[in-house]
């Protein structure tokens, strides 16, 4: 059966001032119907950039390009026309952000902005859809929050309120960009059990954005590690986890503070991704890695296969 | 929000009074001051004259004591008459003050209803040839000073092309002509003055209307509308422009005492019998009562501008409204 969506050879490059700098680079991907697809990185290696692609939110005032394909089903979204593009935008594929206090429109209220996508739905504004979508991701005092602006609700509330909002068009394809990072920890807790249960309720696929590697392992069916744009490392979750074969995801599940053993000694990664400006020849992440050799130097790995495990990295 | 008003109200009142205060003591000691006016800089003032006025205005008793009978006046709207004709100075500005408002008035709405969709559209077509052309044509109204805008339109609309008055508000023989020919000969003078204001006001406004668009753009809840899957017009229009709209309305707020001070200069060079001309006329021939009370006026409209401005600015606003 072919994926839900297929991202294939995929680059997206920034125009900084007079060059094209990469925040996407050669990614493969599929994601399969129902299934979730964490994606784990460093701050600024384009889990984000990635995420907005398959919405086609990416800026479209010539400072973007991308090249390569996304295939949603057996649609190319690069082929469509715009307008064909805000079809499939909530409707097929939803997105949930990062930081819910700047994500609803400060000078409207939820009503309003829930009425807006169940409009596009329906054709008109449905009272009861609303009470019901609110309901679905569990917010009691539903009435008072439709009438509410964004500012007199709390932040898990509002992260509620925009899942409300990606779920009204049951889409084949939720992506959530680090959906709990911007709340208070007993809430992330709770905004991701309300993501899990909606998830298998609806049947969606989900790829969720995070750097939280216990999250991962709650969460996803599978996972991709991303480095400076590329995807180093992509298998199941349990597999990777268990037995991370890229030196750099190795380094990153070794950083993890872990709760026992002695305080002082909580591992940190050496060093900083480089910039995109300042992209190392060969291998993006030879020059922090500890089993780098000649090759690495001169020579960008491929991704290789096997058994349905994906590393790019020389050692294999 | 009463509270709020009346407490801004009051606390209006001692600004009020210092500026007028400081504007007093310039003006009475500044060189060519109201005793000044009476000796040196006036020839034809006979000394009975003389006298009569300095005992009408006080201008023998210590400063502070002028000053404080002069508030004593003002709280009866008694501006005291002009050193140059007698007149009582109310009576000049119950006669030039709705001059002043209906040609800025237009000229305002005017600029609001074309700087939005100019701003919108530059903000919108962000670095396009249509973002272009306004960006010239807003850096060319920004660095020509009104003056000379308002004689070159003089020059060709009045005397190459000789088709608008340049200068007053109505012509010599208005009171014959028909109510609708006194209509349109008065919006034939108030052409040009307003085309020229206008266009000045038009270019700060455009842009900081582009720039607030801009701004507002690039939030994170204008993502969040377009992956609703919204058409982009109802993400522009309904979603963007509420938002950068809401800053305009303090602009509109504390352009009020422009009213005075940027007619000083236009209505003077299109000889618009309006409050600024009334103004300029005064601080040139030093008549004092008549300065006194233009620039209580002005501080006056700052004021309310000001307070205006932040009571739209928390009913445009919800997240001020309900604190
Ligand atoms: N609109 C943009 N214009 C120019 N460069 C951009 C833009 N958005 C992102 N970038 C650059 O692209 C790279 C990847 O950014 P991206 O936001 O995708 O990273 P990220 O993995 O989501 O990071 P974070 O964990 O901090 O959210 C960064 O170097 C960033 O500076
Ligand atoms: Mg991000």
């Amino acid at each position: 059966m072919a994926p839900l969506l297929s991202i294939k050879d995929l680059t997206v490059d920034y125009r900084h001032e007079d060059r094209w700098l990469p925040a996407v680079k050669n990614v493969f991907l599929d994601v399969s119907e129902g299934e979730t697809v964490a994606i784990v990185g460093e701050s600024g290696c384009g889990k984000s950039t990635l995420a907005l692609t398959p919405l086609g939110l990416l800026p479209q005032d010539g400072t973007c390009r991308t090249t390569g394909q996304v295939f949603l089903n057996d649609k190319n979204l690069f082929n469509l026309k715009e307008e064909e593009r805000r079809l499939l935008r909530g409707r097929r594929i939803a997105m949930v952000f990062q930081d819910p206090f700047s994500s609803l429109n400060p000078v409207l209220t939820i009503n309003y902005q829930l009425q807006e996508a169940i409009i596009l739905k329906e054709g008109k504004p449905n009272h009861q859809t609303a009470m019901d979508l609110l309901k679905q991701v569990h917010l009691s005092d539903a009435e008072r929050i439709l009438e509410s602006y964004p500012h007199q609700i709390s932040g898990g509330q509002r992260q509620r309120v925009l899942i409300a909002m990606a779920l009204v068009h049951h889409p084949a394809l939720l992506i959530a960009d680090e959906p709990t990072t911007a709340l208070d920890v007993t809430i992330q807790d709770e905004i991701l059990q309300l993501l899990k249960e909606l998830k298998t309720k609806l049947g969606m696929a989900m790829i969720f954005i995070t750097h939280n590697m216990g999250i991962v392992k709650n969460i996803s069916d599978r996972m991709a590690v991303m480095y400076a744009g590329h995807i180093v490392e992509l298998g199941k979750t349990a597999d990777v986890l268990a037995a991370p074969k890229h030196p750099y995801t190795q380094a990153l599940l070794r950083s993890l503070p872990k709760l026992t053993g002695s305080l002082g000694t909580i591992p940190v990664m050496e060093g900083q991704p480089p910039e995109p400006s300042a992209m190392p020849a060969g291998c993006p992440f030879h020059p922090r890695c500890d089993r780098t050799f000649e090759r690495c130097e001169k020579e960008d790995p491929f991704e290789r296969d096997s058994d349905g495990r994906r590393v790019q990295c020389h050692l294999f | 929000m009463l509270t709020y008003v009346s407490k801004r109200l009051l606390a209006a009142i001692p600004i009020l009074l210092g500026i007028s205060f400081l504007t007093y003591m310039v003006m009475a000691l500044a060189p060519g001051g109201p005793t000044a006016f009476m000796s040196d800089l006036n020839p034809k003032v006979s000394p009975e004259v003389r006298e009569k006025m300095v005992k009408l205005y006080n201008l023998d008793k210590p400063i502070h004591v002028q000053y404080v009978k002069w508030v004593g006046r003002l709280v009866r709207f008694d501006f005291g008459n002009s050193f140059k004709d007698n007149q009582p100075v109310i009576k000049k500005i119950r006669e030039r003050l709705p001059k002043t408002v209906l040609l800025s008035g237009l000229s305002l709405l005017l600029v609001f209803f074309l700087a939005i969709p100019i701003g919108v559209l530059s903000a919108v077509k962000h670095n396009s040839w249509v973002d272009r052309i306004l960006t010239v044509f807003v850096f060319v109204g920004f660095s020509i000073p009104t003056y000379w805008v308002a004689l070159l339109f003089m020059i060709v609309f009045g005397i190459y092309l000789g088709w608008l008055p340049m200068t007053g508000f109505r012509s010599i023989l208005a009171d014959e002509m028909t109510w609708g020919g006194q209509l349109m000969d008065v919006a034939k003078h108030l052409a040009l003055p307003l085309l020229v204001t206008a266009l000045t006001g038009l270019a700060g406004l455009s842009r900081y209307m582009r720039n607030g668009m801009l701004d507002v753009i690039r939030q994170d809840y204008i993502r969040t509308a377009r992956a609703k899957g919204l058409p982009e017009h109802r993400v522009i229009l309904i979603h963007a422009l509420k938002n950068s709209l809401i800053p305009l309305v303090t602009i509109l707020g504390l352009s009020l005492p422009d009213l005075i001070s940027a007619g000083v200069i236009f209505e003077t060079v299109f000889s618009y019998p309006g409050l600024g001309r009334l103004a300029y006329e005064a601080v040139m021939a030093r008549d004092f009562p008549v300065i006194m009370a233009t620039v209580t006026i002005g501080a006056f409209l700052t004021l309310a501008g000001n307070l205006i401005a932040d009571i739209s600015y928390a009913y445009a606003d919800p997240r001020i409204r309900h604190r």
